[in-house]
């Protein structure tokens, strides 16, 4: 547990102080303020939802979650290959660290800074938007479970992802496909091509804000029931366990390989 | 005198070809193959669409990736820059290549939308047509590599050019209203093809390619920021 902590905390420290991410992830976000205030970004509200406020903010952090994922998908995949570029994993290895301690510790190093970073920017946003448009406080705090809720478990998948795939294929090749994964497998409808963005690996939080909280992301958008949404979300965070299973399983045999 | 001048070195594509990243000849090449087994399995309505989303939108996010790595990655920058070569003639040496594979790609997808029967006159005639893959994938040749020269870091850079991309990609409706904005938008001339705002537009983005030319220059000058 000691390891995995430091692991984690030196992780965080690394991730979180990324200059360029930082900036990156900041300006985008003052531009969707921008949208935001301009009207842009306002979805369809279901007939009868109990709490408005509670919608506008799932739908706030939804219009956020389009983009930002990319950005971390991006940020964190250079976050396990450069310790094996840079020669830290073989200064570890001298260490008596399990591979599953690191890979874990890695892990969820990234998935707080980046959840993290992304409270921050919904928490400025938020006051930003409750300043302007007079309404209550509680709008900040609903924003921040929107968080947990609509972004967290979509981060969890990209992160482990991010932190696996880099192990075995060129890191730009990764990022352009995931880039281009992002749009594809969560935004496309299906009737245009095959893709996942209607079943459970659906990653954008549609399914939770639609069926927790009563946002259509478009007039014709299809109903989805809480239980649909449950799954969503579990399914979600089986997938990035198993990614991190893989990695562990990967990291074991190439050392393996190379004793 | 001769002894202590700096080593020259003259434009070497094949150090490029040889020694640095293999990806940018096989990605852009890969991503074609997959859209191609898409288009022949996608419904006739959607077809035409699959060549316009390859050409117009998925070029210009490749050709960004690319050259956002084109120079921070190299393992032997330091060496480079001890040389007396001139940053234009490296600039050139690493963007023209990833350009010439783009280009090919390009080509080899037109070419195989004629035998399969897909009609692309839609998005003008024959020279019109690359103009909408050409000049976005200019635009974001030069934004890739000043943007990871601006970071000092090749995936900050291209954690921008993504979310850049994307960002366009899902507001691309409002960019096309604004008759200033539609100006930078990089999928314009494939969404409202033939028209004089598409020209405008792919003539704003080879200016933009210039001026980013120009910026990532002046950054590859400053030598110290990347050592």
């Amino acid at each position: 547990m000691k390891q995995f902590l430091g692991v984690l905390r030196y992780e965080y420290r690394m991730s979180i102080k990324r200059r360029s991410i930082l900036i990156t992830a900041f300006i985008f976000s003052a531009y969707y303020i921008f949208m935001w205030m301009t009207n842009e970004y306002h979805f369809d509200l279901a007939e009868g939802i109990a709490n408005p406020l509670f919608a506008q903010a799932g739908q706030n952090v939804f219009g956020l979650n389009l983009f930002f994922p990319v950005v971390v998908g991006i940020a964190a995949s250079d976050r396990a290959i450069r310790d094996f570029k840079l020669g830290t994993r073989e200064l570890l290895r001298a260490t008596d660290l399990r591979n599953s301690t690191y890979v874990l510790g890695k892990y969820f190093g990234v998935v707080l800074s980046f959840v993290t970073l992304e409270f921050v920017i919904v928490f400025f946003v938020s006051i930003f938007i409750v300043i302007k448009m007079h309404w209550s406080a509680l709008f900040i705090l609903y924003n921040l479970l929107s968080v947990l809720l609509i972004s967290t478990p979509g981060l969890c998948f990209i992160i482990a992802f991010s932190l696996l795939c880099p192990l075995f294929m060129p890191l730009r090749v990764y990022q352009i496909l995931f880039t281009g994964y992002w749009y594809w497998g969560n935004f496309i409808s299906p009737t245009v091509m095959i893709t996942l963005s209607d079943t459970v690996l659906n990653a954008s939080g549609e399914f939770p804000m639609t069926a927790f909280l009563g946002v259509m992301v478009s007039a014709d958008s299809p109903e989805v029931t809480q239980a649909k949404a449950i799954a969503n979300i579990l399914t979600l965070l089986l997938v990035a366990a198993l990614a991190l299973t893989g990695m562990t399983a990967y990291i074991n045999k190439t050392e393996k390989r190379a004793a | 005198m001769k002894n202590n001048s700096r080593p020259s070195a003259n434009l070497n594509s094949k150090y490029t070809f040889q020694a640095f990243q293999k990806d940018q000849f096989w990605l852009p090449a890969a991503i074609m193959a997959l859209f191609m087994i898409i288009a022949v399995f996608i419904n006739e309505a959607n077809r035409f669409n699959t060549f316009r989303a390859f050409l117009g939108f998925t070029l210009p996010l490749i050709c960004g990736g690319l050259s956002a790595y084109a120079f921070l990655e190299d393992t032997a920058l330091e060496l480079q820059f001890t040389t007396s070569r001139s940053t234009w003639k490296m600039i050139f040496e690493r963007l023209s290549i990833i350009a010439l594979v783009i280009t090919l790609t390009a080509l080899v997808f037109q070419v195989y939308a004629y035998l399969i029967g897909v009609d692309l006159s839609l998005l003008g005639g024959l020279l019109a047509r690359q103009l909408i893959w050409a000049a976005p994938s200019l635009a974001m040749l030069a934004f890739g590599a000043s943007v990871s020269l601006l970071a000092r870091s090749s995936p900050g850079g291209f954690a921008f050019v993504g979310g850049f991309w994307t960002l366009q990609l899902f507001m691309r409706g409002w960019f096309a209203n604004s008759p200033v904005l539609r100006n930078v938008l990089l999928f314009y001339s494939a969404m409202d093809p033939n028209t004089h705002a598409a020209a405008v537009n792919q003539l704003s983005l080879v200016w933009i390619f210039v001026l980013l030319l120009l910026a990532t220059h002046n950054l590859l000058k400053k030598t110290e920021r990347y050592i």
